[in-house]
């Protein structure tokens, strides 16, 4: 699609303030072609990842039953409304190839990339979330966006390199102003008049874009690859700016949240359980206000810090050292912060499909995928890592079953969802852990 | 090697570069020389500069993404991030608001050196001679002519659009604020007429001023690069002087110590409020200034010999951290000289709670974790990860509670067999420092029991933090470690095979030197190896074999 | 049960050292410890049975401004602004010819309306040697209270006469601390409103020496908190060199208990509420804890015009939000207090009390140490003078 919004709008300008209803252009329609619309059209689908460390425990999570209509073991009694919409993946594994298991690290790698990394803080390529952002992330606001509860910006899983990492927001206040400060284009505002300051930020990157040539030429292969990724950043900024200088469709769902506060960010778990819920009903409004279809959530950090108020003893620390209670057979306080957890899915889940959208609620156009990076955090156990897939994905899944996976690899699920959000790949995963098996009893 | 053996290395080198056998002269011998890096700017350096640039008073508000470690050392993990999206709105939230601020009112006259015919039209000549002169400092080099051409059109067609010079020019100094070649330190280079390539002179400048002065070259060394002095031994060396001898070469040296020895994780640091009631934020903003002064007083000013760094009784302290060290300081405010008495345990940097309280658990010490640390910080050492299908069940008793003394976690350590081979040469070095608390302060006892500072590192057997001290002056590991470190730090990359002979020359004029810090900054800025460009050939990514990022939490558990 | 003294505390050089401060006056051999003081206020018990009617309320100003002639409306209109002049005038200046009964607290008859304390524990001492609080050459007479750790014949009247003051008053739980009149002044000091310094010198043996010299001290650099919302221990702090303000007495450690001679000094408080305390014939019974910090008590006689003086002049702010009352407190206080009788008049012009004393370790630096330091300092040699 060329047409030249640059010389309508140059006449728009010049003319002062002017209430502008562009036409419904096919700028509008995302690379599947589906429209956005107020009513009566397919809404878009998003994709979003919730992520947790230090898994669940054993024996007390995977459902007897497999298929759909599965019992609900006790670890996941908080989810047991959304049964029906939540599927459980039991019984996959990371296989290392003998590279090595990196302890909170490979688990959560292997699932998102396809393969076990060699280090620490290494990937063999990009966790499959940035696929999915390429493929249908194009033309909202943001690719893309990553939120913790946790405090730290560098928990996130979202890597397109070993170097390359998309930075998690931690507070809730900064978030809103992202989303919802100057920047923001209200879908729903009655008259619409193009920024001029945004006019011509847009059309000064066209000076650092010139640059590119001949910087690339300049440069050796490795660093190719890095400039590349600044200048899809320059693209994304650029494409930004363009999104706010049309006047976006309306959105039913879509309504602006009053301002955030200013809140304490931590690892203390009563500040993760209240910013975790703050940033998700944000999240929950961006995604309604279409500024996203792909974002990314931690709860708690692969190496789970979460910890009680005034307490240095993180989750992590009890499942390692913490005895096991003869009679309960669990960690009993390592459980207390696995409670949490799960309850803090089951926030999510309320958040989402608490927005009405269309014939139904967000989480019904949405295909969230929650996981964990290991099943037993005692011993790092990579087998039977916890896997969910939870919303309807918009009719694309067969939701609500419990599939075991019988010790096939976790590149399954990855292959799996990848292609139902449209990622045009037939096999996934390196190694032996390379399938081109998918889950088909989930497929639509 | 022993101090005689290099000696008698170097005069060899230099006798056999005297009959022609060897090209080795003042310089070593030859070097592959690195790769022409591309090194993204810190959030550190990007401060200084503005500072630098538009003044102190100018506001840098924003956040940065993390640095990341490869190889011991953030500078070299510089050549490997790049800018993602979201750090891209970052940088453009800082470029508009710096921009915004440099052309406002208040800082216009003194910080555009022209003015505009008139307010409401372009001036493409004002712009010109801003945006260029703006341009060599953020850039490093001067604009090309169609860079320039580039940027005063961006200022004009804003200019049109938004009918005030200064907000075009606000909206071209923002996208250069941006560009890449500001947050890039984008290394060039060129043929060096022997058949090799060497780094082009303004990237010379480039390097030699972060290398020195964590910064971007200043006026006069922009001038230097310009005439070509800098690729003339004396011209080179000329520079190089005038920077050692300035009082910038003190942010330098902070800059790289604070990378070496992991300083970035202080602010973050947690305690445990009831077992360490002393702890504050402030004790640890405290503890690293002590650090930094001691280094900077002894390797710099006093130019003293670097092995004394582990057994120096000199530190300076303020009331905050006498309080820690249970000692006491005079001076209410501010720092203060202090020398602990002869046999005092609190000996070297290794006695000082930037090391002891950052390599420790929030609630008690670890020796564990404070004998990885100095392998592999001082020692530029590699400790192996945990092996693949560890299974930590086998160290846990269920009859033991969850807080076991430091002794009996040890004891599992040692005796298992598959974590006795790591362990063993990590926990007997940070043994030795248990009479140091997990803040730093010393004790002779821990629950009532004495505490038994014998310690180990390889063959040597030592008592305390002053045994380590002493055991590390005297390890060659330790001084070569720190060349290494320093060659890496201002050359963003490990050491490759091409380099290793030039390295083993400059660890062995180092110490035939008298291990001085500013003679080895002085004798890598000055050499040919420093700015020598291998071929373009070389690593695509990380150095995988010995990428360590620490840049999540600790996730040992001892 | 003497506490055990932690020498891991003491490093291992400074504790084989005998450390001789050069500027200390007497010629006594033995070792110095210093020590900042983190608590130092009234030690009020809080039994079930001390305030029988309650504690103090606030006064019914209705009655009073209607004692005073105004009519409901006008009370009412005060009643809008409480902080006004208007309001203040009318509250303070309820003599019978206006004057500010704060400041004139005899301008009315007699106020016996004050609540003071009926029970029967209190912490103190028996300072004035008799079993039953009859009158001697140095007291007048009075009740006693038995000790809270079980003495008997305490002393104590200033408790008598605050401990059911409202804002004195605190909770059992928290042994009377959490007042807020307490708890206040107290954060006040620990923010660096005033520093009190402790010295003893001469001690040969942590646990037991005979011969000990205690100074209290005011510091001239506010106090240093830690990270547990205490005072850091093992800070250093400046000796204020001004005599006045200074107590010299000697004392001995038996089982780990120091207690001292009685001595007379004075100490500078808060401004607002007790610029000054004067205290005579006070003697302090400090704890060594294994911590090395100390735990006790200063009980003696304080000059009671000097305390009253200073609750008085905030007038307002006691009265009207301090549930206090001048005219009855000041009766209260010259009809209770027991210590040293005016020759001419025989009404006792101080009060026996009992303060709470905390204290942890700190390195003191005497102010000609400090003059000829700048030359120690200058060539980084450790000061070794307030070392432990």
């Amino acid at each position: 699609m060329r047409f030249n919004r640059r010389a309508a709008l140059r006449g728009l300008l010049g003319g002062g303030a002017v209430s502008v209803a562009l036409p419904f252009l096919d700028c509008f329609l995302d690379a599947n072609g589906t429209a956005l619309a107020a009513t009566g059209q397919p809404l878009p689908v998003r994709f979003g990842t919730w992520f947790w460390g230090c898994g669940l425990t054993p024996g007390r999570w995977i459902p007897q039953k497999t298929g759909p209509g599965y019992d609900i073991p006790p670890e996941l009694k908080p989810l047991a409304a959304f049964r029906d919409r939540l599927t459980i993946f039991s019984g996959f594994k990371a296989n290392t190839d003998g590279k090595g298991a990196v302890p909170h690290y490979t688990g959560n790698m292997a699932i998102l990339t396809g393969s076990a990394p060699k280090g620490q803080g290494l990937v063999d390529g990009p966790t499959f979330d940035t696929a999915v952002a390429d493929t249908i992330g194009q033309r909202s606001r943001f690719r893309s966006l990553e939120i913790t509860a946790t405090g730290n910006p560098r928990d996130s899983n979202s890597k397109r390199s070993s170097a390359v990492i998309n930075a998690a927001e931690p507070s809730p206040l900064a978030f809103y102003q992202r989303l919802f400060g100057p920047d923001f284009k209200d879908p729903n505002a009655a008259d619409f008049k193009p920024d001029p300051k945004v006019m011509v930020r847009k059309s000064a990157l066209s000076a650092i874009k010139d640059q590119r040539d001949a910087l690339l030429k300049e440069v050796g292969a490795a660093d190719r690859v890095r400039l590349d990724e600044y200048f899809t950043s320059i693209r994304q900024l650029e494409q930004q700016l363009e999104i706010q200088l049309q006047k976006p469709a309306p959105l039913e769902a879509c309504k602006v949240p009053s301002a955030a506060k200013d809140t304490k960010v931590g690892t203390e778990i009563d500040d993760v359980i209240s910013n975790h819920k703050l940033l998700v009903d944000l999240m929950a409004h961006a995604l309604a206000c279409d500024q996203t279809r792909v974002f990314n959530v931690v709860f708690a950090d692969a190496g789970s810090s979460l910890r009680k108020a005034g307490s240095t003893v993180t989750h992590h620390q009890l499942t390692h050292e913490e005895p096991i209670d003869e009679k309960t057979g669990c960690q009993p306080q390592a459980t207390f912060f696995v409670e949490r957890i799960v309850d803090g899915l089951q926030t999510m889940l309320t958040t989402m499909d608490s927005v009405k959208e269309g014939d139904g609620t967000l989480l019904d156009h949405m295909m969230l995928f929650a996981f964990s990076e290991c099943s037993y955090a005692k011993i790092h156990s990579l087998e039977t890592i916890p896997m969910m897939v939870a919303g309807r994905a918009g009719g694309k899944l067969k939701a609500g079953q419990h599939i075991a996976g019988n010790g096939d690899p976790v590149t399954r699920v990855g292959l799996t969802l990848q292609q139902a959000m449209g990622v045009p790949i037939s096999n996934w995963g390196a190694g032996s852990m390379q399938t081109s098996k998918n889950i088909p009893e989930v497929l639509a | 090697m022993t101090m005689v053996g290099r000696t008698l290395a170097l005069l060899a080198c230099t006798g056999l570069a005297l009959i022609g056998l060897s090209s080795c002269g003042d310089d070593g011998p030859a070097s592959s020389g690195g790769p022409a890096t591309v090194r993204r700017l810190t959030q550190e350096q990007y401060t200084a500069i503005i500072a630098d640039i538009f003044g102190a008073d100018i506001k840098v508000q924003g956040r940065f993404d993390p640095d990341v470690r490869e190889n011991g050392l953030l500078a070299v993990g510089t050549s490997h991030v790049s800018v993602t999206p979201s750090s891209l709105e970052q940088y453009d939230g800082l470029a508009r608001s710096i921009a915004a601020q440099v052309v406002d009112e208040h800082h216009r006259d003194q910080l555009v050196g022209c003015k505009p015919a008139s307010v409401s039209q372009p001036d493409d000549n004002c712009a010109a001679q801003f945006l260029g002169e703006v341009g060599l400092q953020l850039y490093r080099r001067p604009m090309k002519p169609e860079e320039l051409k580039s940027q005063v059109a961006v200022a004009s067609d804003a200019t049109k659009t938004l009918g005030n010079f200064y907000a075009g020019l606000e909206t071209s100094l923002a996208i250069m604020l941006e560009s890449p070649r500001f947050l890039f330190r984008e290394e060039i280079a060129e043929p060096d007429g022997a058949g090799h390539l060497k780094l082009d002179g303004y990237s010379k400048a480039t390097r030699l001023s972060f290398f020195l002065w964590n910064t971007s070259p200043d006026d006069e060394l922009l001038k230097a690069a310009e005439k070509g002095d800098l690729d003339s031994e004396r011209g080179l060396a000329r520079q190089v002087d005038r920077m050692l001898a300035s009082p910038r070469v003190e942010a330098g040296v902070r800059a790289f110590f604070s990378d070496m020895l992991g300083f970035d994780q202080l602010p973050g640091l947690a305690k445990d409020p009831e077992v360490y009631p002393k702890f504050t934020p402030v004790v640890m903003v405290d503890a690293q200034e002590q650090t930094l002064r001691t280094l900077v007083d002894h390797l710099l000013v006093q130019k003293g010999d670097y092995r004394d760094i582990f057994t120096t009784r000199k530190t300076f302290l303020t009331r905050l951290l006498g309080s820690i060290y249970r000692v006491p300081v005079q001076s209410p405010t501010g720092w203060q000289p202090f020398e602990f008495p002869p046999g005092d345990p609190h000996a070297g940097i290794v006695a000082e709670v930037s090391f002891l309280a950052l390599h420790s658990h929030p609630g008690r010490s670890s020796s564990t974790l404070r004998g990885k640390a100095v392998r592999e910080i001082l020692l530029c050492q590699q400790v192996p990860t945990p092996p693949a299908n560890v299974n930590f069940a086998i160290v846990q008793d269920t009859k033991n509670t969850t807080y076991r003394t430091a002794r009996e976690r040890l004891t599992a350590h040692r005796t298992e067999p598959t974590c006795a081979g790591c362990h063993k040469i990590i926990d007997p070095i940070g043994l030795s420092l248990e009479n140091f608390d997990g803040l730093g302060a010393y004790r002779t006892a821990e629950n009532g029991a004495p505490i038994d500072p014998a310690g180990e590192l390889d063959a040597a057997h030592f008592e305390g933090a002053a045994g380590l001290g002493q055991t590390l002056h005297d390890d060659p590991a330790a001084t070569a470690c720190l060349v290494n470190r320093v060659y890496a730090y201002g050359s963003g990359h490990a050491p490759s095979k091409g380099e290793a002979d030039w390295i083993k020359y400059l660890q062995g004029r180092f110490a035939a030197e008298g291990y001085r810090l500013p003679d080895l900054l002085r004798t890598i800025a000055t050499s040919k190896a420093f700015y020598k460009v291998s071929e373009p050939a070389r690593t695509e990514g990380p150095n995988q074999a010995d990428a360590t990022s620490r840049a999540s939490a600790k996730e040992d558990r001892s | 049960m003497a506490p055990d003294l932690d020498f891991g505390r003491v490093g291992p050089i400074a504790a084989a050292l005998a450390v001789v401060a050069l500027s200390i006056p007497a010629a006594s051999a033995g070792e110095t410890r210093g020590f900042a003081v983190s608590w130092f206020q009234p030690a009020y018990h809080v039994g079930d049975d001390d305030c029988p009617k309650g504690v103090s309320q606030e006064l019914d100003w209705t009655a009073i401004f209607t004692k005073e002639g105004k009519t409901p409306e006008q009370i009412k209109a005060l009643f809008e602004h409480p902080l006004s002049p208007e309001f203040r005038q009318a509250a303070l200046h309820r003599g019978p010819h206006g004057e500010d009964v704060c400041a004139y607290p005899e301008s009315v008859p007699p106020d016996t309306s004050w609540p003071t304390v009926q029970g029967k524990v209190a912490y103190g001492a028996n300072l004035d040697g008799t079993a039953d609080g009859s009158a001697t050459k140095l007291s007048c007479k009075h009740q006693k209270f038995v000790g809270a750790d079980g003495t008997p014949a305490v002393d104590n009247q200033m408790y008598r006469v605050m401990g059911c003051s409202k804002i004195h008053r605190g909770s059992a739980a928290k042994d009377g601390r959490d007042a807020f009149g307490i708890e206040y002044i107290n954060e006040r000091m620990r923010e660096g409103m005033v520093t009190y310094l402790i010295e003893i010198t001469g001690i040969t043996d942590p646990k037991n020496s005979d011969n000990v010299e205690v100074s209290f001290y005011q510091g001239l650099d506010g106090l240093m908190q830690d990270g547990a919302g205490g005072v850091q221990a093992d800070q250093t702090l400046r000796i204020d060199a001004d005599t006045r303000w200074q107590g010299h007495t000697h004392g001995r450690i038996k089982d780990g208990v120091l207690t001292t001679e009685p001595f007379d000094f004075n100490v500078k408080n808060d401004p607002v509420w007790m610029p000054e305390m004067h205290f005579k014939r006070a003697r302090l019974e400090l704890a060594f804890q294994p911590d090395g910090s100390l735990k006790g008590h200063l009980n003696g006689y304080q000059d009671w015009d000097t305390v009253f003086w200073g609750l008085r002049k905030t007038g307002f702010l006691l009265e009207k939000f301090s549930a206090g009352n001048c005219p009855a407190m000041y009766y209260a206080f010259k009809t209770l207090a027991d210590g040293d009788p005016d020759p001419k008049t025989g009404e006792c012009t101080t009060i026996s009390t009992s303060y709470a004393v905390d204290a942890v370790p700190a390195f003191l630096v005497h102010p000609q140490e400090e003059k000829g330091n700048k030359t120690a300092a200058a060539d980084g040699t450790a000061e070794k003078t307030a070392a432990r």
